[in-house]
């Protein structure tokens, strides 16, 4: 508030507007391409065809994308269920009974964890998590470990730094007076924790999922490598559970593979793979954005 | 406004001579081995306004923190020296640290509001601390929001945020909330500093009515406000860097030299 809103025009706010533009003008640009790149399938398949579409045989230039968007936001649901509890979990634990020496030492360990390149969290996926996964399976009698479960366990091992270091960083956000207040009263420490703390820092947590959400989204080569890459696999009836312990395909598995090489040539072809590209930038901007802005509500509260 | 009678009560005699609510015992507070306070020693009596005077930075809070034991909760700062409430000590083994802390309430000296209704402001430590069941709560809300002379202000406004309060207001609001626990004693931590003449005037006036009720600790670097409100007086000075309590007694027997 006492930013300096009634400041005279400046050279920083300049800039900051001239850059904000450009990066604006740079999404919309982008957006742009998309849209015209995948012009040729819209009008093939129509909008509803396009999204609604359960059937995707190239050959055929059949081009429906649902289980593409099925898989993509059942790995991504799998991870976040994952990834919340134990991630918010962690970051209680930390910013709560670790003492300061030791929680920075934890901190830096969890950070490094998310620098990891996914590539490698694939690779680990192979390893060991989807013949784990195809034990687990075995009564329902599964086809292989590459399943979507696998994908979305993968992805959340993989956003749990994220998750967890900004859940952190907001339960350690909320000032030490509400703490002091609510011991002052003869609150135990948990109390306090769930009726002080984590109602002020629940926009900073809501925001710290979203962001993981975001990043699970988008996430492209550990969910290649443990998918299976099914096409059109999508659950019978509205709660079939079925697909989610069978090989799918998400939007960035089906983006990151050899068809879109070979897409290339034919324009229609192209312009499906063009709008899989759209529909995900939509998606993963819609969350991020959606992030950010619970991100900065959490400072008007304070 | 003027409060409606002298505050300072000559009646030291008897405070004095009854039973101690409070007893600080030859107490030390370190910082790694630094000394802050050194070898305070008072006791405070039932329905007693205790004043802790003195410069600042000279540990004042710090050795308010220390009554209700809410010093441990993030500092490296040990202590040595006992603090007995009731005769029974403060750090004995078994010491339910949370019960205590509800029998020793504390105001801080910005209001601590949290940020939801004035109604779930009020009932915030009750709910959790005080076995009552759920309906009698809006008797408890009502009867706490008056004994800090709020309820006419924000009896439409219960289930209204409570931050849109004046920083006033908001004060007496955390009164009530520690009012609601019933303590014996009610730590106050510079409790006007952040606010207004009238404000502060307000707060004054409840000071001079709950101690028919309750009894006070409260830290000021105000010397008229001890002067109007206090019984007796601890003033710390510092020497060396270091924390001594330089008089124990009514506040005008204490001459500044020292300080």
């Amino acid at each position: 508030m006492i930013r300096g809103e009634h400041q005279s025009f400046s050279m920083t706010k300049a800039m900051s507007l001239g850059f904000s533009l450009l990066a604006f003008g740079f999404l919309g640009c982008m957006v742009g391409l998309f849209l015209w790149q995948s012009l040729p399938v819209w009008q093939h398949e129509g909008v509803l065809g396009y999204l609604f579409g359960t059937e995707w045989f190239y050959r055929a230039d059949r081009f429906g994308i649902l289980s593409m968007v099925y898989g993509t936001l059942a790995v991504s649901v799998i991870a976040v269920l994952l990834a919340t509890p134990i991630g918010i979990g962690a970051a209680l634990f930390t910013a709560e009974i670790l003492p300061a020496s030791l929680r920075r030492g934890v901190k830096l360990t969890i950070e490094l964890l998310a620098g990891i390149p996914s590539v490698v969290y694939g690779l680990l996926g192979i390893l060991f998590l989807r013949n784990w996964i195809y034990t687990l399976l075995e009564p329902f009698d599964p086809i292989t470990g590459d399943t979507l479960l696998t994908a979305g366990i993968l992805l959340g091992i993989m956003i749990l730094p994220t998750v967890m270091t900004l859940s952190e960083d907001a339960i350690r956000g909320v000032s030490a007076s509400y703490r002091d207040a609510a011991r002052g009263l003869g609150l135990t420490s948990f109390e306090t924790v769930r009726s002080g703390i984590l109602p002020i820092a629940k926009p900073g947590i809501v925001a710290a999922i979203l962001l993981g959400l975001g990043r699970a989204l988008g996430e492209t080569i550990a969910v290649f490598l443990v998918v299976g890459r099914q096409d059109n696999q999508l659950p019978e009836s509205l709660f079939s559970l079925r697909p989610i312990i069978e090989p799918g395909q998400t939007l960035t598995s089906k983006l990151g593979g050899s068809e879109t090489h070979l897409a290339y040539g034919n324009p229609l072809h192209w312009a499906a793979i063009a709008g899989l590209g759209l529909v995900l930038l939509t998606i993963v901007a819609a969350v991020t954005w959606l992030g950010g802005r619970l991100a900065e509500e959490r400072h008007y509260n304070e | 406004m003027k409060l409606e009678e002298p505050v300072t009560d000559k009646s030291g005699a008897n405070l004095t001579t009854s039973k101690p609510v409070l007893e600080v015992d030859s107490l030390s507070i370190f910082a790694g081995g630094r000394p802050l306070l050194q070898r305070i020693s008072f006791s405070i009596a039932v329905h007693e306004v205790f004043g802790i005077i003195g410069p600042s930075g000279v540990g004042k809070t710090t050795l308010l923190r220390t009554l209700n034991r809410l010093l441990e909760l993030d500092s490296e700062l040990s202590v040595t020296g006992d603090i007995r409430f009731h005769g029974k000590s403060n750090f004995a083994g078994g010491t339910d640290v949370d019960a205590l802390r509800a029998k020793i309430g504390m105001i801080f000296q910005q209001p601590v509001v949290f940020p939801t209704t004035v109604y779930k402001n009020v009932i915030f430590g009750l709910r959790h601390v005080t076995p009552l069941p759920k309906k009698q709560y809006p008797e408890v809300v009502e009867q706490a929001l008056k004994e800090v002379s709020l309820w006419n202000q924000v009896k439409e406004r219960l289930h209204e945020s409570a931050e849109h309060l004046s920083l006033g207001q908001q004060q007496r609001l955390c009164l009530a909330r520690t009012l609601a626990v019933d303590p014996e004693v009610i730590l106050m931590d510079e409790p006007t500093s952040a606010l207004d003449t009238q404000s502060t005037q307000a707060i004054e006036q409840l000071i001079y009515r709950l101690k028919e009720t309750r009894t006070i600790v409260l830290v000021t670097h105000n010397l008229a406000q001890a002067k109007r409100l206090t019984h007796r007086v601890a003033a710390l000075t510092a020497k060396d860097n270091i924390g001594r309590l330089a008089h124990l007694g009514p506040i005008h027997e204490w001459t500044e030299e020292g300080a």
